[in-house]
């Protein structure tokens, strides 16, 4: 990873934890669907980034969007959890597994098919949980079932469309 | 021992991923069950201030419904002042309050600087801390019905129970003429049922009282952080429960929680002494 390569990271990542904290913080339809883009953060990291760096990132990204929530380790064990399983996910989505290190983590490294698979498959298992520990019950069976249904498509549509935006700024 | 230690090499990965699930679990727990790990939430200064400027770039969309929101609390305050004036010049009844205990309540405006209403759990912090005489415990109501009760304090902030919580109930009472004639009281304890943020649910009164739809629903006389006929809404549906003893009543509350911009912090100047008294009981 050259610098160039870095600071492109850092600044979608803060771009993206801003977005959520200023504008998506407020973005509630229908007191259903909940758009969590922040995660994105780290989705989208580079692949070459090792799990070592990546399970804490993604942990001290849940923390940061907990704070301002008050929602304490709600957030942080969902995006630790994605953050694990990032790792095994990616290499199964990808076609041939000789050149993994070449495919960069963007709509044009994988294609728009197993990008959107893979932003979707990612923000089901980070919703499944992060809505079931909130409930802290399985009570709420239905709502949260229609919770997640609902965010997990106005999360992944919003994170395509944020990053077909942003495409300019990543690989420029 | 070198290939034990080239396995627990191999499933680093994961050691790590249960270390901070346990982080992540410890302080879910730890959030759960004590007033406020006060780093790790929006009572934080830094993080409050940044939100609270987040805020005010949103502040001049509300000032309508606040100026609405005021001035119907101001009709309100004057209807009032025009019944204790009534009442003061036609003194009936043997129980007079005693001025002390009349005068136990002291009241203080706060800002809403955060607020969520569609989570299980919902909370509110507001901009008064220790430093503005603020403590755990006290409750908080708004212009048109009680909001919650303060949960933790810092320095310049304090987050709030909104009764949009699981684990949050106060005790009410049902007004209407009918009532009030036969010199009854329909006691009954509210707790939110976790799905309709403009509802609240009303237990445990008798399915023999007269209660009709659209009739008031006010904090009771029982209540020590509330002051007593604080509203906190109309009834909305009435069911006989499943044990078929009690009423199950919707109430639609009158504190409208996605626009709530300020807030009042009640202060009960003699909870203490009530409690000493309360707890000295229980001891012997």
């Amino acid at each position: 990873m050259n610098t160039q390569t870095i600071s492109k990271t850092v600044l979608t990542f803060l771009l993206f934890m801003v977005l959520q904290l200023l504008v998506f913080r407020n973005v509630v339809i229908q007191d259903y669907a909940f758009c969590f883009m922040y995660i994105a953060c780290i989705l989208l990291l580079p692949k070459e980034v090792s799990p070592t760096w990546v399970i804490p990132i993604s942990f001290l990204v849940g923390l940061i969007i907990d704070i301002f929530y008050d929602t304490a380790g709600v957030h942080a064990s969902a995006c630790v959890l994605i953050g694990y399983l990032r790792t095994y996910i990616v290499p199964l989505l990808l076609p041939n597994r000789g050149l993994e290190t070449d495919v960069v983590l963007s709509i044009n490294g994988m294609g728009t098919e197993r990008f959107v698979r893979y932003i979707f498959i990612m923000t089901l298992i980070h919703h499944t949980l992060l809505f079931f520990v909130e409930a802290g019950t399985f009570q709420f069976f239905v709502v949260t079932i229609i919770k997640i249904v609902s965010s997990v498509l106005v999360t992944t549509l919003s994170i395509v469309l944020l990053h077909v935006v942003f495409r300019g700024v990543q690989h420029r | 021992m070198s290939q034990l230690l080239q396995l627990f090499y191999r499933i680093r990965h994961f050691f790590l991923f249960i270390l901070f699930e346990l982080i992540s679990i410890w302080l879910l727990v730890q959030n759960n069950n004590y007033w406020g790990v006060s780093y790790f939430n929006s009572s934080n200064y830094y993080i409050a201030k940044s939100l609270e400027a987040n805020r005010s770039l949103t502040e001049y969309v509300d000032l309508k419904d606040v100026n609405k929101s005021l001035a119907k609390e101001n009709i309100a305050l004057k209807k009032q002042l025009v019944q204790f004036q009534q009442a003061d010049t036609n003194p009936s009844g043997l129980y007079k309050p005693d001025s002390v205990f009349a005068r136990r309540f002291d009241f203080k405006v706060a800002k809403v600087v955060k607020n969520t209403v569609n989570l299980t759990n919902n909370y509110i912090t507001i901009d008064l801390g220790s430093l503005d005489g603020i403590k755990p415990g006290m409750g908080v109501i708004g212009p048109q019905g009680i909001v919650g009760q303060i949960k933790s304090c810092s320095e310049h902030f304090s987050i709030v129970y909104s009764i949009l919580h699981s684990r949050f109930s106060v005790s009410s009472e049902v007004l209407n003429q009918k009532l009030r004639q036969d010199e009854v009281q329909a006691l009954g304890i509210g707790k939110w049922d976790g799905s309709n943020p403009r509802f609240f649910k009303l237990t445990t009164i008798d399915r023999f009282k007269p209660i009709t739809k659209g009739d008031s629903v006010v904090t009771s006389e029982q209540n020590s952080i509330f002051p007593s006929k604080t509203m906190v809404g109309k009834v909305a549906e009435i069911k006989v429960g499943r044990d078929n003893a009690f009423f199950d009543i919707d109430v639609k509350l009158a504190t409208d929680f996605s626009s709530i911009t300020y807030v009042y912090v009640v202060e009960n100047k003699m909870i203490a002494e009530q409690k000493s008294l309360e707890d000295s009981i229980t001891e012997n």
